[in-house]
């Protein structure tokens, strides 16, 4: 839980340096995400703690109270039902860090949507968010294998 | 997750969902949403503090650089434009005076030089008639090279700068030091009378002082060559170099300054 509060504040610190002068990568969301695969903790407390973290987003950022913490929890709800359908083979590494950055990308869409944004400067800016996604895509996928590693022995 | 865990798991997804759109719906149209908005920005305002202090410290350095980098560059193009109006200055200086000295000379062809007498004297093909009279400077490459000696109808005699009996009062531009110029009939001629404590060096350029008789003051003559190679009872004496080459005398100019022009 504390990643996911560390995750939220440190979104929230790249936001307020960077002046919303470029679009800020979702850090949040795949924490939650990933927490949710783990069937670590009880996934209800995630979708609420979604809710929240999407809540006061909105209320510090975007002024559409209710439109991220709808859809982080819509988000949560699909993937996990996608995640839920794999059989345990089918579970991989490669598959869990796909549909985390799935999760974010959707973010990505639903804003561009409803801020109608459009243009190189913010196609290259899109480009660049999802770069930066990519690092912590990659060590979520590593921490998950040692992980595994570890438990079967 | 087993079948009751995913079926609260979709219950409380959904709830949350229809809070959400709930929200997004009513809450904006609340009176209260924009102090509740402003309550959120203050209280994470404490923990946004350190990226708005690196942000503004950042962009303050970047402000200083940039405003530096502006500076320097107004710097470079002051000195551009400043030496190229001095340039210009100087042109139109220099090209006054090359359309004076060009209104008042008159080309003259050397058509003899004794071998016996090489560096005392040449004869041109300028006379009386041509307006030439004894005194007048004579140039070559626009610097004096030597005076009008001897006058005929149709030729004149110059009598070099480098003769041993010609002795011309100049002025060292630089110091504004008066001294004379005397040939030594080898082919070079020596700045003489400069006291001890003059500051003459070489390069400094030479030319006619406002002194003399027969010269006007301001004709370039050369430049100071060599430091001091001799001394005389507390003076000094530097080697000139000329402006004009005295071994290729094919054609001078005679300057008249007193030569009324059109």
């Amino acid at each position: 839980m504390t990643w996911v509060i560390v995750s939220w504040f440190f979104q929230d610190f790249l936001q307020a340096f960077l002046s919303q002068s470029i679009l800020v990568p979702e850090y949040f969301l795949p924490f939650l995400l990933y927490r949710v695969f783990s069937n670590e903790y009880d996934s209800k407390v995630f979708i609420w703690v979604a809710f929240g973290g999407g809540v006061l987003w909105d209320l510090r950022w975007t002024g559409l109270p209710g439109m991220s913490s709808g859809l982080y929890v819509a988000i949560i709800l699909l993937l996990n039902w996608i995640w839920s359908l794999l059989p345990e083979t089918g579970r991989t590494t490669l598959v869990f860090v796909l549909l985390i950055w799935n999760g974010s990308f959707m973010v990505y869409l639903s804003r561009i949507f409803v801020w109608d944004a459009r243009g190189y400067s913010f196609t290259s800016g899109f480009v660049v968010q999802q770069l930066c996604i990519i690092p912590l895509l990659i060590l979520m996928g590593v921490w998950r294998n040692w992980k595994a590693g570890q438990q079967n022995g | 997750m087993n079948g009751k865990e995913l079926e609260l798991h979709w219950i409380h997804g959904l709830v949350a969902v229809i809070i959400s759109l709930s929200m997004l719906v009513t809450i904006p149209h609340f009176p209260f949403f924009r102090s509740l908005m402003e309550q959120t920005s203050r209280i994470l305002a404490v923990p946004e503090y350190p990226a708005v202090l690196l942000r503004d410290s950042i962009r303050k350095a970047s402000v200083w650089v940039e405003d530096k980098q502006e500076t320097r560059d107004e710097i470079e193009n002051l000195k551009r434009e400043n030496m190229r109006l001095k340039g210009l200055l100087g042109m139109q200086q220099a090209r006054s005076l090359m359309d004076s000295m060009d209104k008042k000379t008159t080309g003259a062809r050397v058509t003899f030089r004794p071998p016996s007498s090489w560096w005392a004297e040449i004869r041109i093909n300028r006379g009386k008639k041509d307006g030439v009279k004894v005194g007048l400077p004579v140039l070559g490459d626009g610097f004096v090279i030597g005076r009008v000696a001897g006058v005929e109808n149709n030729s004149s005699w110059v009598e070099l700068i480098t003769s041993s009996s010609m002795m011309i009062p100049v002025v060292v531009d630089e110091t504004r030091e008066l001294a004379v110029i005397a040939g030594d009939g080898k082919g070079k001629a020596w700045l003489m009378y400069l006291p001890d404590s003059s500051s003459v060096s070489r390069g400094m350029t030479v030319s006619t002082a406002l002194v003399s008789e027969s010269l006007p003051p301001g004709l370039p003559i050369g430049r100071v060559n060599t430091d001091i190679t001799r001394v005389m009872a507390g003076t000094k004496a530097f080697n000139v170099v000329f402006g004009g080459d005295l071994s290729k005398l094919l054609y001078v100019d005679i300057y008249d300054p007193g030569r009324i022009t059109e």
